[in-house]
């Protein structure tokens, strides 16, 4: 009786399995930031070489000193978008990326709003007093806040007024609950 | 801690978290009464700038968190907070 011999498995190149288990995308991160996929390489390097980027367990982790510390306009890109953010015009100021609608303006790695920097700037607060006032941030992002609300003054007045108006729903909200007196009983 | 501080402690509910966009001032008088603060800003800036983080940390530290983040679409305290809740987790 013929004996049929299976031919083994094939094993796939290591080259292969490295690549698939990278979460290394140069090829599509380029696409994303516009640039060439060795421009990210290169960008990548660096920024791993400083410990600012890091790849472990098919995760790509990044510092939150990258952005600023970026070399380049690549680096500034690549580490933007590692890192959830959309760069605006001003180095200081990005938003949360994704599909529309798009975040709003906030100082980098803070979570503090443009619209909340306005509020000072309107009340006729100077940068030395905000400071006082949130002293985790440096002066040139507090200007850089009251440079972006002064270049678009209008978005940044909408964005206030949609919060006025979240919280006063949000108040009223609260009240139909009985939220305090249920609070103040405990 | 004084003893009118601890006595005050023993009466208030709620240990609080101050987010990033409060006034140290406001924190630092808050806590002057007598209440348990502390302040997002006074965390690595891994968890500073990481709502899902921070709540975490709140939640940890048995804390409300005090956050005015509630109207960006794509950082947004209320979404989050339901998300929470959907996902089975108490606070």
């Amino acid at each position: 009786m013929a004996t049929m011999l299976k031919s083994p498995p094939k094993k796939k190149s290591l080259k292969k399995i490295r690549a698939a288990k990278s979460p290394l995308d140069f090829f599509g991160w380029a696409k994303i930031i516009s640039a060439t996929p060795e421009e990210v390489e290169v960008a990548w390097n660096d920024l791993k070489r400083r410990n600012l980027v890091s790849a472990r367990q098919g995760k790509v982790d990044i510092s939150a000193e990258a952005m600023v510390r970026a070399r380049s306009d690549v680096q500034r890109r690549l580490a933007s978008h590692l890192s959830g953010y959309e760069l605006t015009e001003n180095s200081y100021i990005v938003r949360y990326a994704g599909p529309p609608p798009p975040g709003l303006p906030m100082i980098l790695n803070t979570r503090i709003y443009v619209e909340y920097i306005a509020n000072y700037f309107r009340g006729g607060w100077g940068v030395a007093d905000i400071q006082r006032d949130l002293p985790q941030l440096k002066p040139e992002q507090i200007e850089a806040a009251i440079q972006y609300y002064l270049n678009h003054r209008e978005e940044i007045e909408r964005d206030i007024q949609r919060s006025i108006e979240i919280y006063e729903e949000n108040l009223q909200r609260q009240q139909r609950m009985g939220t305090w007196e249920k609070l103040m009983k405990r | 801690m004084g003893k009118a501080h601890e006595a005050l402690n023993n009466r208030l509910f709620a240990k609080l978290m101050f987010d990033c966009m409060f006034s140290a001032e406001l924190a630092q008088s808050i806590s002057d009464e007598g209440f348990d603060v502390t302040e997002a800003r006074q965390h690595p800036l891994e968890i500073q700038r990481n709502d899902y983080a921070l709540l975490e940390k709140a939640v940890l530290e048995r804390r409300a968190l005090i956050t005015c983040n509630c109207s960006d679409p794509k950082s947004n305290f209320c979404v989050i907070h339901d998300e929470w809740l959907r996902s089975g987790k108490t606070h």
